[in-house]
């Protein structure tokens, strides 16, 4: 059968259809597409990913002529969002105007965003982040997130948190599994490196530490705890956290220092240091007998340091096995 | 629903669908619930606009669909995309009347996929040039126009 071949072109397609068509190309791709011809000329305002890889702030343009290329694609753009990404933006950009392309992107209804810092922990993350209603995905890499903002009221949509290299304590974990409710628990955690444990109830936490097999860092900080909670490390049957190496424990009371840290020991093997910042004492073990039982413990390497630290609001004093400052 | 429909293409070819694949066109289903409420005897339901070349390509296509649907393949959609190529061997002439019976039809999923074909193909060639040559498109700025654009285009470079 011969068949009648009337080419059809993009033109002769409803006239609905090529704004979809031209909002699912990437955003780059679409600023080209521009060029073709005066129907395609505001194609890229449709994008509906926006995503700024590294070497668009590291070239050659200023901090100036960057901000303003985002703010004008903001101004431009029209129609939902999807995805804003932005790669290693913090140094040129303010965190005022970040936050600023974040309130425009969630205005949006942008449902993914992944910010990646090169540099770790230096800058929080931005809170603008927590008032995109729409979120269903959110990656960071190397920020600090120490505060929620007042009046967070959860992301329902949040099915995954990628968190890679974020400094952040218990509270917030509890808040954001409380009040996110798509999240699929600790699982989206599992990456995190360091954690924070806040004027935490600490016995509760200590099964959170199966969650993160890759914790390298650890900081319990003015807990309300005593070091028993500890304990319980031994009757969780936590897996050894192969990777944990740097712990701090800056806690109340110590009643059994001594088992404190054989337990510590016992599922840090790759343990490098141990600070211990006293608060109120050791239970009448005196900082030399301290020291000196430690020593005689089995550590899991012989490049295990205990470091002892006396605490005041603006001085640290680490002295390794060295007490003259301590006692 | 269970059964079959018979259809009938804009160049007279009658066809005999399985009411589920049937169902996956909005158009269609909402068609078949009216002849259904009415209890009249099914006539051939004449689709004006689609010709049986592109109507035997939605048919494949609804297999696939409802097959996809029962089964939990861990990426439906890139697996359909897949097979929607497949249907149109790469001829760009049959995705767009693909489309556009898509449209009329209101199968929306097929749509979606036939979307991000055209702009996957769009996105990957290397300039404007090929971009209006591929889709035989006329360049309709003017050279002023044309260097304006240009400014904003390099912006983003």
């Amino acid at each position: 059968m011969a068949r009648k071949r009337s080419r059809l072109t993009l033109d002769d397609l409803p006239d609905c259809i090529l704004p979809l068509i031209l909002s699912k190309i990437p955003f780059k791709q679409a600023v080209h597409c521009s060029l073709v011809s005066k129907g395609w000329k505001f194609c890229w305002t449709f994008a509906k990913n926006l995503k700024f890889p590294e070497d668009f702030f590291s070239s050659s343009r200023s901090p100036t002529e960057i901000q303003n290329i985002i703010d004008l694609i903001f101004e431009r753009h029209s129609g939902p969002l999807e995805v804003f990404e932005l790669n290693n933006v913090r140094f040129c950009c303010s965190s005022d105007k970040i936050s600023d392309w974040i309130h425009r992107a969630a205005l949006k209804g942008v449902q993914e965003i992944k910010i990646v810092e090169k540099v770790s922990e230096i800058y929080e993350v931005p809170a603008a982040i927590f008032l995109c209603q729409n979120l269903r995905s959110l990656a960071l890499k190397n920020f600090l997130l120490t505060n929620l903002p007042d009046g967070f009221g959860g992301l329902a949509d949040l099915t995954t948190l990628d968190l890679c290299n974020v400094d952040l304590n218990d509270k917030i974990v509890e808040l954001m599994l409380q009040l996110c409710p798509g999240l699929e628990s600790f699982t989206a955690l599992r990456t995190l490196r360091r954690i924070t444990f806040l004027n935490g109830i600490f016995w509760r936490d200590v099964k959170i530490l199966k969650e993160f097999p890759d914790l390298e860092h650890m900081c319990v900080h003015k807990g309300q705890c005593s070091d028993t909670d500890f304990f319980r490390l031994d009757d969780e049957a936590i897996l050894p956290l192969e990777n944990l190496k740097w712990v701090h424990l800056n806690i109340t009371y110590f009643h059994h220092p001594v088992h404190l840290l054989s337990c510590l020991f016992g599922i840090a093997p790759a343990l490098k240091t141990l600070l211990i910042s006293r608060k109120k004492g050791f239970n009448g073990v005196r900082a030399q007998e301290f020291i000196n039982l430690a020593w005689n413990l089995q550590r899991p390497s012989t490049e295990t340091k205990v470091f002892l630290s006396r605490c005041t609001a603006n001085e640290k004093i680490c002295v390794d096995c060295d007490l003259v400052n301590f006692i | 629903m269970e059964g079959k429909v018979i259809l009938s293409s804009s160049d007279g070819q009658v066809f005999e669908v399985d009411m589920k694949v049937a169902m996956i066109s909005q158009t269609l289903s909402n068609m078949l619930k009216d002849t259904e409420d009415t209890g009249s005897e099914t006539a051939p339901i004449k689709l004006a606009n689609v010709s049986s070349r592109i109507f035997n390509l939605i048919i494949e296509y609804g297999k696939y669909h409802v097959e996809a649907q029962k089964s939990d393949t861990s990426e439906p959609t890139a697996d359909l995309k897949k097979r929607v190529r497949e249907l149109v061997a790469d001829d760009k002439d049959t995705l767009f009347q693909l489309m556009i019976a898509a449209n009329f039809l209101h199968i929306q999923s097929l749509l979606d996929l036939s979307y991000q074909i055209v702009a996957e193909d769009i996105a990957a060639c290397k300039d404007q040039q090929m971009i209006r040559q591929k889709y035989n498109i006329e360049n309709d700025y003017s050279p002023e126009e044309e260097e304006e654009v240009l400014k904003l285009h390099n912006i983003f470079e």
